[in-house]
């Protein structure tokens, strides 16, 4: 694993596992972070979510134990004066103004009124909510209230913060914006912990991802290594047609699939799979062979996501299918 | 103690809105509405099976009944019973949760916004009802009853604001279902378990007022269902009733796992 | 072209009728209810005072069989149970003084009338009103909340059909809870009778259950959606709900002791408990030896039933802040 600092430890996980009755949130995670910037990576459901409940002390572990900068975050006030949250939903009170409620939040941190409001304004220009600020939430678009959320958690200047889809329902330019807030943070020393499940939106702000699905941590690394894996990784095409024999032999033949497989979906139609490195000749080749051979296509599918490939591939390597 | 400030300033901003406020005015015109129907409906001659009419001792029970015992409820029943719920629905709660002490603040702010919301709409709603009384002991009558109301909504709060944590998706069925059978019920239970109640309490504490130095246990169908002694121990064991419950509250709510629930289902 | 593109298809299936789509809402509405955990157990014990007082009647037809009713208990039973409401001659139930008369036959069906007033009074009702106080305040409140108007309103739905459909999730188990108990009590009681001829003299009591099962089920369930109509917080309505039963009962509680000692006052309207009581008293024919005046009372009834469907039709038409 790629340890982007030296600093003490950030974040010890020590086979964590929570349940909710038999429902399986996060499956025996053990990691340890230094303090620096992390992406958490996973598709929905992957149990980022539950992860970063058990860091702010939202949920107690099952098993295992959970220490942030140390301590046990469960009921933990110092902790929480140390540690920013922006969780993935929003939960905004919809009577205030976005100034109000951010100074709100600061006054429980114990800042006084007068600063709190002063504070809260600033951060909220930080945003790029100086002209939204005084009005109540209720009239803010959802981009608006995704920067407010953020607001909130920056505003008592925390060392950690954990932010759960920070850029869901940004346009483009808040997208950018927002980005550059929270490098900004990191390149003054402050750590993050930043969950998604957009590639992208993560490699722009740290270059070291956890990457979690089906509750269990597979893999860690760089950006460079996730890009290699998701290059390494052939591409899945799914063809229902009606000669998937002539098919296979013809793509096996000219040495373009990694495997194929025939099988029958749900309602009894057949089935061929096959599995790609060369996407480019293959998309070329297929409807020459249609067209030579009169094959019928009733429907070409490939997977919608190549993370979503990596996340299925990383999962068989786990269950010790490949 | 900023900290409580702050929460009990947002919290009141957060009530002062149109629906809650005519909430507030609905509270504190149910006694006035039935005191002035009460009033303005002649009396005729009375029942021959009643025994001599007595105004002071009927109008401070029907004030005791609509003022402590309903309005101040019913206020706090909107305000402290649902405060878990509240935040829960509106998924608010992981903001005051990672805060220090947040969730503590938070619950204090809501439970001093609640009784100060219900215990004045029902002393404004005590101010004019007990006009339409035309009694000569008008003003005693308000003294104690705005005395109780506080106490009431004192109480009332601590035991909805446990209930509601303790049954967040559920909170108004069971504080509704707890008001009628341990406060309604339970409380006419001459026995231990009635004293632990809120309305043995009130109930005793408007006996000792109403009727200073009387014999209460001359009082048909209360005999048994008073307390004797002193009113302060009334008073003491009302405080301390409600820090209980209020600090069961508190560590339930620390205790339990809150997390981002949907809104609750039927 | 060699693949085939199938693109979007119109159902070509049977559609079932327009003015069945009602019931589809309902069956959502009612599924979901029940998972409610408690609205389980309310539903499982609305059967038990039904139990109880089938005992009373198996008592009171074995008291004719044998022609001895001081040997039994059942007098000191119904007294137990049942007791008497001081203070109005129009809720006297006749059970003490049918249990006082020789002539037990005479007063057979007054007895039974007067259990079934004394089962929906005393229990059904109340608990139908916990019932309606689970299911209706989320019903609509829910819908303006997550704006799921805007989905069931961009399919061919009618707001009739779409009220129509969640007031049958609150009347299957208001109908649940208080129709079904009291036919079954019936059919209990006759079962238990020692001869079939007690059909003869209670034939149309089943009749009249559906009436005053009738005058439960309507303007309640029309009363709880209104007020669920009015808020997207449940809470509001739920509050509201249960505050309009409070503030009537203790209304009537006070007045009552003002007109015990010779007052007159109209407020006894105010409580709908009493209301709707004093209507079923009326439809099971509890005091056919009294005139009892029930224009009152139904036309409050009326009144809240049409009032209430007023306002919620013009909740559920009016444009919606999207």
């Amino acid at each position: 694993m790629n340890e982007p600092s030296t600093q003490p430890v950030l974040i010890e996980f020590e086979s964590v596992t929570k349940l909710y009755g038999k429902v399986l949130g996060v499956n025996d995670i053990s990691l340890t972070l230094p303090q620096g910037a992390w992406g958490l990576l996973g598709p929905n459901g992957a149990g980022k979510s539950t992860l970063l409940n058990l860091l702010t002390g939202q949920l107690l572990p099952t098993r295992g134990t959970v220490r942030v900068l140390g301590q046990d975050p469960r009921n933990n006030p110092e902790l929480m004066r140390k540690i920013g949250y922006c969780p993935g939903f929003e939960g905004l009170y919809s009577s205030v103004t976005g100034r109000k409620w951010v100074a709100f939040l600061l006054e429980m941190h114990g800042v006084r009124r007068r600063e709190a409001l002063e504070r809260a304004e600033e951060c909220m220009a930080v945003v790029g909510m100086r002209d939204g600020m005084n009005r109540p939430i209720s009239n803010y678009s959802r981009g608006m209230r995704q920067r407010t959320k953020i607001a909130q958690a920056i505003a008592h200047d925390p060392q950690l913060l954990i932010l759960d889809e920070p850029l869901s329902g940004l346009d483009p330019v808040g997208r950018a914006e927002m980005t550059e807030v929270l490098r900004t943070r990191i390149a003054n020393g402050g750590s993050l912990i930043l969950a998604s499940h957009v590639l992208h939106e993560i490699e722009a702000v740290t270059d070291s991802f956890l990457l979690i699905s089906g509750g269990r941590l597979l893999a860690s690394g760089t950006a460079e290594e996730v890009h290699e894996l998701l290059f390494d990784l052939p591409i899945e095409v799914q063809i229902r047609c009606d000669q998937p024999e002539r098919l296979s032999g013809l793509v096996m033949s000219a040495g373009l699939a990694d495997h194929v497989s025939l099988g029958r979906d749900q309602s009894g139609t057949r089935l061929l799979k096959v599995a790609t490195r060369q996407t480019a000749d293959f998309s070329a080749q297929l409807p020459k062979w249609i067209a030579e051979h009169n094959l019928q296509v009733n429907e070409l599918k490939t997977a919608d996501d190549s993370l979503q490939t990596l996340f299925n591939s990383l999962m068989k390597i786990h269950r010790g299918e490949r | 103690m900023s900290m409580l400030f702050a929460a009990v300033r947002f919290e009141y901003s957060r009530i002062m809105t149109a629906g809650r406020t005519v909430w507030w005015f609905v509270l504190a015109s149910f006694p006035v509405l039935i005191a002035a129907l009460i009033r303005f409906f002649p009396l005729a001659d009375p029942h021959p099976d009643t025994q001599e009419f007595d105004t002071h001792l009927f109008w401070s029970w029907a004030i005791y009944l609509l003022v402590p015992c309903i309005t101040c409820a019913m206020g706090v029943l909107l305000s402290a019973g649902p405060a878990i719920a509240t935040e829960l629905e509106q998924r608010s709660w992981v903001y005051l949760a990672t805060r220090p002490n947040g969730i503590f603040w938070l619950l204090m702010g809501k439970y001093i916004v609640a009784v100060v919301w219900a215990s004045t709409a029902a002393i404004a709603g005590l101010t004019i009802a007990v006009r339409f009384s035309a009694q000569e002991t008008m003003l005693q009558i308000w003294q104690y009853a705005a005395m109780l109301s506080i106490l009431s909504s004192m109480s009332y709060a601590a035991v909805f604001m446990l209930i509601g944590t303790i049954f967040p998706q559920r909170a108004m069925l069971f504080c509704v279902v707890w008001t009628a059978a341990v406060e309604g019920f339970i409380s006419l239970i001459p026995a231990i378990i009635n004293r632990i109640t809120v309305q043995y309490r009130l109930r005793s504490l408007f006996v000792h007022w109403v009727e200073p130095g009387g014999d209460i246990e001359d009082i048909p169908m209360f005999d048994r269902s008073m307390a004797d002694g002193h009113w302060m121990i009334q008073i003491f064991w009302l405080v301390a009733l409600t820090a209980v419950f209020l600090a069961a509250a508190q560590v339930i709510a620390h205790k339990r796992e809150f997390t981002a629930a949907s809104e609750s289902d039927v | 072209m060699p693949i085939h593109n199938l693109g979007y298809r119109t159902w070509k299936g049977p559609l079932s009728s327009a003015n069945s789509r009602w019931t589809v809402i309902a069956g959502i509405g009612i599924r979901r209810a029940w998972q409610s955990m408690w609205l389980r157990r309310i539903v499982f014990f609305a059967w038990v005072p039904g139990v109880i007082m089938a005992m009373l009647i198996y008592l009171f037809e074995q008291a004719i069989a044998d022609g001895n009713p001081s040997a039994f208990a059942y007098s000191r039973l119904a007294d137990m149970f049942l007791g008497r409401i001081d203070g109005d001659a129009l809720r006297h139930n006749a059970y003490t003084a049918a249990s006082m008369s020789q002539d037990l036959v005479q007063h057979r069906r007054q007895f039974w009338c007067s259990l079934l007033q004394a089962l929906y009074q005393r229990s059904q009702l109340i608990m139908q009103i916990m019932v309606v106080g689970l299911t209706a305040p989320a019903l609509i409140s829910q819908d303006m909340r997550s704006r799921a108007f805007l989905l069931y309103f961009s399919r061919p739905i009618s707001r009739t059909q779409y009220i129509l459909g969640k007031a049958a999730s609150i009347a299957c188990y208001v109908l649940v809870v208080t129709f079904l108990p009291g036919i079954t009590l019936y059919v209990t009681g006759v079962l238990l009778s020692p001869d079939i001829s007690i059909v003869l003299d209670t034939w149309d009591i089943p009749l009249r259950i559906v009436g005053a099962t009738i005058t439960m089920v309507v303007p309640t369930t029309c009363l709880g959606l209104m007020l669920s109509s009015l808020t997207t917080e449940t809470r509001f309505a739920s509050f509201a709900w249960f505050a309009v039963w409070i503030f009537g009962l203790f209304s009537n509680t006070v007045t009552s002791a003002f007109v015990a000692i010779g007052g007159e006052t109209p407020l006894e309207m105010l409580s709908l408990f009493h209301v709707i009581a004093d209507v079923q008293a009326w439809l099971l024919d509890v005091r056919p030896d009294v005139e009892l005046d029930v224009i009152g009372p139904l036309s409050v009834l009326i009144t809240v039933t049409i009032v209430s469907l007023t306002i919620l039709y013009k909740r559920v038409s009016a444009p919606m802040n999207v």
